[in-house]
């Protein structure tokens, strides 16, 4: 045996498992990234959205590692996960308002329906038109109630007559639940309104370009209990006509109103699987440690 | 008494004492720089205000055909080579009858500003019927007499006066010939080699082109190398180096602006010299920087859940920067602006270069007529050795001041008024 050979044999004795290595490092709270298999039921027939082998990176920073996972129709999801796991990251990629981000970088395959999210000869305006977002902070536009709902139809040209447009935006408001609250000062400014009044109207503004699916990220973040229990009610009622994929650090907002939740960590997606499932019997032992409050 | 009470208790006297000493170093500073402002405006206001009244004498002037040397008043060839200065001389004479002599003639007739006899010209033009007639009237006292009337006691010892002139004077003082009226060719007129005609309004109205050029051209230029920066460019060695150049043209010394307008725009492209349009053009390249710098510090601010907002909802990036970053950021821009041009309304230096320094009479019309502008005003003036141009300068520079104040102002309210919360 020659010195070459006796090297060759040597390093495969020293060789091991990276799973093992990366179990170690996050033990000790620092993270390897060998994607685990999300647990759990991450796929579904026939899917709204479908997500595979995800990959974003900011700069130098992988944020999510090989996510996979699908968005089933007319289901409300709930992403939940430790600050900083990469939810709002996850989310952000399915209008791709990450693109606004110079160094962020997306990789892996996202398709809404059949349309790739990321084709480089799809318009995100359009995009965007059918994947609406909701915001953690309120932000209106410093106008018009009226003009705030009614700002989506007019830029992609959705109602040619006032009459069409005011139509929009009373139903929009209904749907958001705020119509009675302000159908007599339409033409106040927005920014007048209570914050949890805010952020309907953000979601009235969502929901005026009747989007396909409508993403929100942690949208009773910074409201009071009793606006947030008025958002749960409404995204409950809007559940049974579209598809919502809700970012949320309340476990029991997650388990309140959604039908299946994602439990994220580190990037990942650990658990994926039926809302009831993943409160009561999670199978991921992480899982199971951050919903009964052990981290998080 | 824990222990951490009373730790805290021990350090918070010498907090408190901290904290009044640094509240104390603010109030000075302060008063520092408010004293000076009010020994600047003092000064300025106690030399200047002087400026804006003038002295006139009451003489009884008769428009005799044979002094004038004027038969037909219709005549304009004859109005424009009347011997004005005659009558009025004559009028001098028969208020002091005892000067014998040349010289004493030509001191007494020294005392009236050569103004009077082109008013005594315009009179006549108008009203033809006054010729061989007698009329009192007040005209203007040349800038040395007017000096001497608006010194004080112990100062007109000092005046410019020959000693049989000042006697002259207070004679005309005591009998009450003499009055202070509003000094109207102050604003009225341009600059003169005599004090007394000289006025402010061709520099003002120089400065009002040469800014209506420079705004013009800086606002849009600026607002829109902000607008492709911030929003469009992107972040490359090449965006950096010109960030980084954009800094340093803020720092260069104005007088470079004016060095590099004389030799492009009059050397390289032949535009003529003192015209506004060229002082303009420097006070731009002087401003853009200003401009960009505080456009892009606007944009900036702008915060970014609107702009989130409005490319959740589908806006182009077009959209997105005309709906929302611009209104929103056009208060911080206009004050920007308007700070710019206050800094190019007192600028001087580069405007030497461009021969905007010139001694100019006629008011300019427009910005391709030879001007000069208020700060420039203000140094020739200053340079120049007659007593009373020490007040005119501290008028003008009065006026100079109201201008900025005006438009500091103007940026402070319009922020106020514009600026939205959210």
């Amino acid at each position: 045996m020659d010195i070459a050979e006796k090297m060759n044999v040597f390093q495969d004795a020293v060789q091991v498992d990276p799973r093992v290595v990366a179990q170690e490092h996050m033990m000790t709270g620092e993270n390897l990234y060998i994607p685990e298999k999300t647990v759990g039921a991450p796929f579904v027939d026939d899917p709204k959205m479908r997500m595979r082998d995800v990959n974003v990176f900011y700069g130098a920073d992988q944020a999510i590692h090989g996510v996979s996972l699908d968005i089933g129709k007319n289901e409300v999801v709930a992403l939940i996960g430790p600050s900083g796991c990469g939810k709002s990251t996850f989310l952000r990629c399915m209008n791709r308002m990450n693109d606004t981000i110079d160094i962020c970088r997306v990789e892996g395959s996202l398709h809404l329906e059949n349309q790739d999210i990321y084709d480089p000869k799809l318009d995100v305006v359009e995009l965007r038109a059918r994947v609406g977002m909701v915001f953690q902070k309120p932000n209106p536009f410093p106008k018009s109630i009226y003009d705030n709902v009614a700002y989506g139809p007019r830029i992609h040209g959705l109602a040619n007559r006032k009459t069409d447009l005011d139509e929009i935006v009373e139903n929009s408001l209904r749907k958001a639940g705020l119509w009675d609250e302000v159908k007599d000062r339409l033409n106040s400014s927005a920014l007048a309104l209570s914050g949890g009044q805010q952020q309907r109207l953000c979601i009235a503004r969502a929901l005026s370009t009747q989007p396909d699916v409508l993403l929100m990220d942690e949208p009773t973040g910074s409201i009071d209990p009793i606006a947030t229990a008025k958002v749960e009610d409404l995204l409950q009622e809007l559940s049974e006509t579209g598809t919502i994929v809700i970012v949320t650090h309340n476990m029991q907002q997650a388990a309140r109103i959604s039908h299946r939740t994602a439990f994220m960590y580190l990037g990942e997606a650990m658990e994926f699987g039926d809302t009831n499932q993943i409160f009561t019997t999670p199978r991921h032992p992480r899982t199971e440690s951050y919903i009964t409050g052990r981290y998080g | 008494m824990s222990v951490t009470t009373e730790q805290v208790r021990k350090t918070l006297a010498r907090r408190y004492r901290a904290e009044k000493r640094f509240k104390a170093y603010g109030i000075c500073a302060i008063s520092i720089g408010l004293l000076a402002l009010l020994l600047l405006f003092t000064d300025i206001i106690g030399k200047g205000y002087r400026a804006f009244y003038e002295y006139s004498v009451a003489l009884q002037i008769t428009f005799d055909p044979e002094s004038l040397e004027i038969d037909d008043p219709r005549d304009l060839e004859q109005l424009q080579y009347g011997n004005y200065e005659a009558v009025v001389r004559e009028a001098l004479q028969a208020r002091f009858p005892g000067v014998e002599g040349r010289e004493g003639r030509r001191a007494l007739a020294a005392l009236v500003s050569t103004a009077a006899g082109y008013r005594l010209r315009e009179m006549l033009e108008n009203s033809p019927e006054l010729l061989g007639q007698t009329r009192t009237l007040w005209l203007q006292l040349n800038d040395d007499a007017d000096m001497f009337l608006k010194s004080s006691e112990a100062k007109r010892k000092t005046a410019r006066l020959s000693d049989q002139q000042q006697t002259w004077m207070l004679e005309l003082e005591q009998s009450d010939e003499v009055r202070a009226g509003f000094n109207h060719s102050l604003f009225t007129r341009g600059d003169s080699r005599e004090p007394e005609q000289a006025g402010i309004l061709g520099a003002i109205l120089g400065s009002f082109f040469t800014m209506l050029v420079t705004l013009a051209l800086s606002f849009p230029i600026g607002v829109a190398a902000a607008v492709y920066l911030e929003e469009f460019a992107p972040k490359n060695r090449f965006t950096d180096f010109i960030e980084v150049n954009i800094n340093n043209l803020a720092a260069v010394p104005s007088i470079i602006f004016g060095l590099l307008g004389l030799a492009v725009f009059i050397g390289l492209f032949g535009m003529p010299r003192s015209v506004p349009l060229v002082g303009g053009l420097v006070l731009t390249l002087m401003t853009l920087p200003t401009i960009i710098i505080s456009s892009r510090a606007a944009i900036k601010a702008v915060p970014p859940s609107i702009r989130q907002a409005a490319m959740g909802l589908g806006a182009s990036k077009m959209q997105v920067v005309l709906q929302f970053v611009l209104p929103l950021a056009l208060p911080g821009m206009l004050t920007g602006g308007i700070i710019g041009m206050a800094q190019a309304l007192g600028e001087t230096a580069p405007l030497l270069m461009i021969g905007m320094v010139a001694f100019i009479v006629e008011l300019p019309a427009g910005a391709m007529d030879a001007a000069t502008v208020l700060p420039v005003q203000v140094f020739l003036w200053a340079s120049s050795p007659e007593q009373s141009f020490v007040t005119m300068t501290s008028a003008a520079i009065m006026v100079l001041m109201t201008f900025l104040i005006t438009m500091n102002t103007l940026a402070v309210v319009m922020r106020k008024r514009l600026e939205r919360r959210w």
